[in-house]
C-alpha cells in the first residue's frame, strides 16, 4: 500500500536526516517505526504526510506516486496523520473537533453524522465529554482527541507519532488498545514510536531506523527475539 | 453638562466606534489566522473610499451608493486576496527565517507603495461622495446621515462576519486554522487557500470602512494614515488576537475621543486614544482580552 | 586593493567633491550623510540584534528638537546642545528597550510604533515649547550658511559612525546582540546577559539617532514635526533594505542610493516613492541580500577571474 523508495530528505540545506529510506507498509496491519532519538522516525512520517518534499526517491501510495501531492490531498486519499504535540484546538469543543476531523467528508451530511457517531462508540469517553472545551482536557483525553479525530474520516493508513509520549501508562495501554482495533477495522497504521516493547508487541511488522536509515525490517517474530539488544541500541545510540 | 447633550455625544461616540471595529477586527482576524500584522491596513481602507467613490461618480451614479458598496468591499477584498498570494505565502512555504520582520517590511512597503501610488493616479486632491441618506433623528438627537448609515453597515457587516465564523464550515476552518495550524493540516484543510481568504476577508473589512465612511471623512491618499492609527490603538487596548477585544475596544475608543472632546477639548479629539493606549500598555501591554505575551 | 586602503581611498575622494560639485549636489550628499547614519545605527539594532523597532526616526527628532530647545530656550552652546539632545535620545531609548524587555517581534513593533507616534503628537501638541507645526527656528551649528563644511562635518560622522558600528560588531558585544538576534533563550542559557544588552543597543542606537537628528536640525535651521511622522521610518526601512540588511555597507548604500535618486528625479514627484518601495517588494520576495548582495556578487566574480592570486596565498608562509 505504501511504498518509500529510497527518501532522502532534510529541513536545512545540506544537512540530510533521511539518508536514503526504502520500506514498506502493507495493508491491514500495523507497522511499527522505531530506533532512537534522531533517527529521522517523524520525519520520514512527515515526508509521508507531505509536510517536507524529499530531495531524492519517491513516495508511492496505492500505486500512485503521490509527490506532488499537498497534505490536504494526501488526506482525501486516505492519508492520516496524528503528529507529536497538540493537534486539537483549545477553544474547540470536542464535537467541533471532531466536525473539523470531518472537513474533507463535510459536504456528505448523513456519512458525516454517522462517522461521527461511529466514532464515538470507539471513544465512550469522548462522547461524554461532547460540548467540552479541548483546553480543558488532560492529556490523556487529549490524545484520544487527536487519534479520535483522525479517525472521523477513517484513513486507509494513519501515520501515528508516538501516541504515549507523556501519557500515563493507563492510559497508554487505551491507546494502545484503540489501535488495535483499528487494525481490526482494517486499517494499516504506521506507528512511530519510543515505546519499544509496547510498538512491537502491537505490530505485525517491525522497521528499525537508526542515523537516517533503515537498519532492519522484518515480521515482529523476527524481531521480538533481539528487544533486549534494540532497547539497548535505543538508549544508548548506536554509536559512530 | 446637559445629559441630553452628553449622550448625543456618547452615541456619535458609539457610532464612530463601530466603525473603528471594522478596522480592529481586520487587524485581529488576521493576525489571528496567519500570526502576521498588516501594517497598511489603513491603505486598504484608502483604497475602499477611492473605489466607492469611482463606483460613484463615473458609473453607478450617487442615488445607487448602496448598489457600489458591495462592489467595492469585494474588490478591496479582491485586491488583497492578489497580494497575498504574491507576497506573503511565501512566508509559510519555509526558506524565510524572520517571519515577523518579513510581514513588517513588506507591508510597510505597500504602505508607501499604495500612499504615493494613490497621489501619482488620482493626485493630492479630497474627493467627496455626496452624503448617502439625510440626517436621521434618533429620538431628540439628530444623526448625520451618512453617519448613520456607515454605523449600519458596520453593524451589519461585523454580524455577518461573527455568523460566518461561529456558524459555517468556513468559520469552522479558520478557526481551527486560528488555533492550531498543524492539527488543521491533518484535518486535510488547505492552509494556504485559508490564509489568503483571511487576509482578503480582513482587508475587505478594512476596505468597507473606507466605503462606508467615504463622505464623512473624505477620499484622499493620506486617508488611511489616520484609520491605521485608530485600527492599532484598538489593537493595543482590546488585546491582539480577541475579536471581542477588538470591538470592545473600537467602542470604548469612539466613546472615549467623542467624550474627550465635549468634555475637554474638540482640538485634541485624536490624542485622547493615545492617552488610553498609553495607560493600557503602562499596565496590561497585550491589551485587555489579548493572549499573554510569552518571553521573547 | 585591500579593503581598507579603498575605503580610505574612497573616503579621501568623497571629502574632495566639494572642489567639483556644486552647493545643491553637495547638501543632497549632506542629507545622504544623515541618512547612512540614521539607517546604520537602525541597523544595528534590527539587522544586528533582531530587535525590529519602528521608533528610530523619533530618537532622531528627539535628539533634534532637545538640542533646538535648550539652544533656543536655555541658551545653550550648539555643540553642547547638540550632545546633550544625542544623550536625551539615548536616554528615551534605554527606556523604551527596558520597558519593552519582554516582548515578542510583534508587540515590540506595536509598542514602539506607539511611542514613536505618541512622541510625535506631543511634540506637535505642546506648541508653547515646541512651536508645533509652524515650525521652530533652529540656530545653526557653524557661522556659514554654505553646505560645503556641513558636508565634511557629517561624512566624517558617518564614516565614524559606520567605523564605530563596525568595531562594535566585530568585537565580543556584536558577538553578543548578535546571538540574542539568532535565539534569545539559547543566547540566556549560554550566559549572555540579554536584559542588558538590549538596553545597551536600545540606548546606543537611539543616542546615535538623536546626535544625527540634531546635527541635521542644526544644519537646516528648521525643525518641523513633520520629521517625526511614520514615513521616514519607512524610509529608514526602505533604505536599509535596498542596500541590504545585516551588512556594514548596506545602509550605506541603501541610504546614498535613495536619496541621490529621489533627489535626481524629483521631477516625477510620488512616482519616486513607488518605484522604491515596488523594489523593496521584489528584493523581500526574491533576492534578500540587496543591493550589497550584488556588489558582493560582482565582487567574487571579479576574484574568481583570477585564480594565480589565489596560488600565491596558498603558498606563501604559514599563518
Amino acid at each position: 500500500m505504501l511504498w518509500v523508495d529510497g527518501v532522502v530528505a532534510g529541513y536545512h540545506e545540506g544537512i540530510d536526516v533521511l539518508r536514503g529510506v526504502t520500506l514498506r507498509v502493507e495493508a491491514r496491519r500495523v507497522t511499527a517505526v522505531i530506533g532512537p532519538n534522531g533517527a529521522g522516525k517523524s520525519t520520514l512520517l512527515r515526508v509521508v504526510f507531505g509536510l517536507l518534499a524529499p530531495r531524492r526517491g519517491r513516495v508511492v501510495f496505492d500505486g500512485h506516486d503521490i509527490q506532488e501531492l499537498p497534505p490536504d490531498t494526501r488526506k482525501r486519499r486516505g492519508i492520516g496523520y496524528v503528529p507529536q504535540g497538540t493537534s486539537t484546538f483549545p477553544q474547540m469543543t470536542v464535537e467541533e473537533t471532531l466536525r473539523v476531523g470531518g472537513w474533507t467528508i463535510r459536504h456528505d451530511r448523513a456519512r458525516l453524522r454517522d462517522r461521527i457517531a461511529h466514532v464515538y462508540d470507539l471513544f465512550p469517553v469522548l462522547a461524554q465529554l461532547r460540548r467540552v472545551r479541548a483546553g480543558v482536557l488532560s492529556g490523556g483525553q487529549l490524545r484520544m482527541l487527536a487519534i479520535a479525530k483522525e479517525l472521523v474520516v477513517m484513513p486507509s493508513l494513519p501515520l501515528v507519532d508516538e501516541p504515549t509520549a507523556g501519557l500515563a501508562p493507563r492510559i497508554a495501554d487505551d491507546v494502545y488498545r484503540l489501535l488495535e482495533r483499528a487494525r481490526e477495522l482494517g486499517i494499516a497504521v504506521m506507528l512511530v514510536d519510543q515505546n519499544i516493547a509496547e510498538a512491537v508487541a502491537l505490530a505485525d511488522h517491525v522497521c528499525v531506523m537508526a542515523l537516517g536509515r533503515v537498519q532492519r525490517a522484518g515480521p515482529r517474530e523476527s524481531v521480538a527475539a533481539d528487544l533486549r539488544i534494540l532497547v539497548q541500541e535505543a538508549l544508548i545510540g548506536t554509536g559512530g | 453638562m446637559d445629559a441630553t447633550l452628553l449622550t448625543q455625544y456618547a452615541l456619535a461616540g458609539l457610532v464612530i466606534g463601530a466603525i473603528y471595529c471594522l478596522m480592529a477586527v481586520g487587524i485581529t482576524f488576521i493576525y489571528s489566522v496567519m500570526r502576521m500584522i498588516n501594517w497598511a491596513m489603513g491603505e486598504f481602507y484608502m483604497i475602499g473610499g477611492y473605489v466607492q467613490y469611482l463606483l460613484i461618480a463615473d458609473w453607478l451614479g450617487p442615488d445607487r451608493w448602496y448598489l457600489a458598496l458591495p462592489l467595492a468591499i469585494a474588490g478591496v477584498g479582491a485586491l488583497g486576496m492578489v497580494v497575498q498570494r504574491v507576497l506573503l505565502r511565501p512566508m509559510f512555504a519555509g526558506g524565510i527565517e524572520r517571519l515577523d520582520e518579513y510581514a513588517t517590511i513588506v507591508t510597510i512597503s505597500l504602505t508607501v507603495l499604495f500612499r504615493n501610488l494613490a497621489v501619482v493616479i488620482f493626485g493630492p486632491y479630497q474627493f467627496s461622495p455626496r452624503d448617502y441618506a439625510p440626517p436621521v433623528q434618533l429620538g431628540p438627537l439628530p444623526v448625520n446621515g451618512s453617519r448613520f448609515v456607515a454605523f449600519l453597515g458596520a453593524a451589519a457587516l461585523l454580524g455577518l462576519f461573527a455568523w460566518v465564523v461561529r456558524r459555517t464550515w468556513f468559520g469552522l476552518a479558520i478557526r481551527s486554522v486560528a488555533q492550531n495550524r498543524v492539527g488543521a493540516l491533518c484535518a486535510g484543510i488547505d492552509l494556504s487557500r485559508i490564509d489568503m481568504l483571511a487576509f482578503g476577508i480582513g482587508v475587505a473589512l478594512a476596505g468597507a470602512a473606507g466605503a462606508l465612511l467615504a463622505p464623512v471623512f473624505l477620499v484622499y491618499p493620506q486617508s488611511g494614515a489616520l484609520s491605521t492609527v485608530k485600527g492599532f490603538e484598538i489593537i493595543v487596548i482590546g488585546g491582539l488576537g480577541s475579536l471581542g477585544g477588538s470591538i470592545v475596544g473600537g467602542l470604548l475608543l469612539g466613546l472615549v475621543e467623542s467624550l474627550g472632546s465635549v468634555l475637554i477639548s474638540p482640538a485634541f479629539r485624536d490624542v485622547y486614544g493615545f492617552g488610553l493606549l498609553v495607560l493600557i500598555l503602562a499596565l496590561r501591554p497585550t491589551g485587555l482580552w489579548g493572549e499573554r505575551a510569552r518571553e521573547a | 586593493m585591500r579593503p581598507p586602503v579603498l575605503i580610505a581611498c574612497g573616503l579621501g575622494a568623497a571629502a574632495l567633491l566639494p572642489l567639483l560639485l556644486g552647493t545643491y549636489p553637495i547638501h543632497v550628499l549632506t542629507v545622504a550623510c544623515y541618512y547612512v547614519i540614521l539607517a546604520s545605527s537602525w541597523n544595528l539594532i534590527a539587522g544586528y540584534t533582531g530587535l525590529f523597532s519602528l521608533a528610530h526616526h523619533a530618537f532622531a527628532g528627539i535628539g533634534a528638537y532637545a538640542s533646538a530647545l535648550l539652544a533656543v530656550r536655555a541658551g545653550a552652546p550648539v555643540p553642547a546642545a547638540i550632545v546633550c539632545g544625542g544623550l536625551c535620545a539615548g536616554a528615551a531609548g534605554y527606556g523604551l528597550g527596558s520597558v519593552t524587555l519582554r516582548m515578542r517581534a510583534l508587540y515590540l513593533a506595536l509598542a514602539t510604533w506607539a511611542f514613536a507616534e505618541s512622541a510625535r503628537i506631543v511634540v506637535s501638541m505642546e506648541y508653547g515649547v515646541t512651536r508645533g507645526d509652524l515650525g521652530l527656528a533652529v540656530p545653526l551649528l557653524l557661522p556659514t550658511s554654505s553646505p560645503r563644511p556641513y558636508y565634511e562635518l557629517f561624512l566624517v560622522c558617518a564614516a565614524a559612525t559606520v567605523a564605530g558600528l563596525a568595531l562594535l560588531l566585530r568585537s565580543r558585544i556584536g558577538y553578543r546582540l548578535r546571538a540574542i538576534r539568532d535565539d534569545e533563550t539559547v543566547a540566556r542559557a549560554a550566559g549572555v546577559d540579554t536584559v542588558r544588552w538590549k538596553r545597551f543597543v536600545f540606548g546606543m542606537s537611539s543616542g546615535i539617532a538623536g546626535l544625527a537628528g540634531a546635527l541635521y536640525g542644526h544644519y537646516v535651521g528648521l525643525l518641523s514635526p513633520a520629521a517625526m511622522q511614520f514615513d521616514e521610518m519607512a524610509l529608514i526601512i526602505i533604505m536599509v533594505i535596498l542596500g541590504g540588511q545585516r551588512t556594514l555597507v548596506g545602509p550605506v548604500i541603501g541610504a546614498v542610493v535613495v536619496e541621490v535618486a529621489s533627489e535626481g528625479l524629483r521631477a516625477y514627484g510620488q512616482l519616486r516613492m513607488v518605484v522604491f518601495a515596488l523594489l523593496v517588494l521584489a528584493i523581500m520576495r526574491v533576492y534578500p541580500p540587496g543591493l550589497a548582495g550584488l556588489g558582493r556578487a560582482l565582487w567574487t566574480r571579479l576574484r574568481h577571474g583570477q585564480p594565480r592570486r589565489r596560488y600565491h596565498r596558498a603558498s606563501g608562509p604559514a599563518t
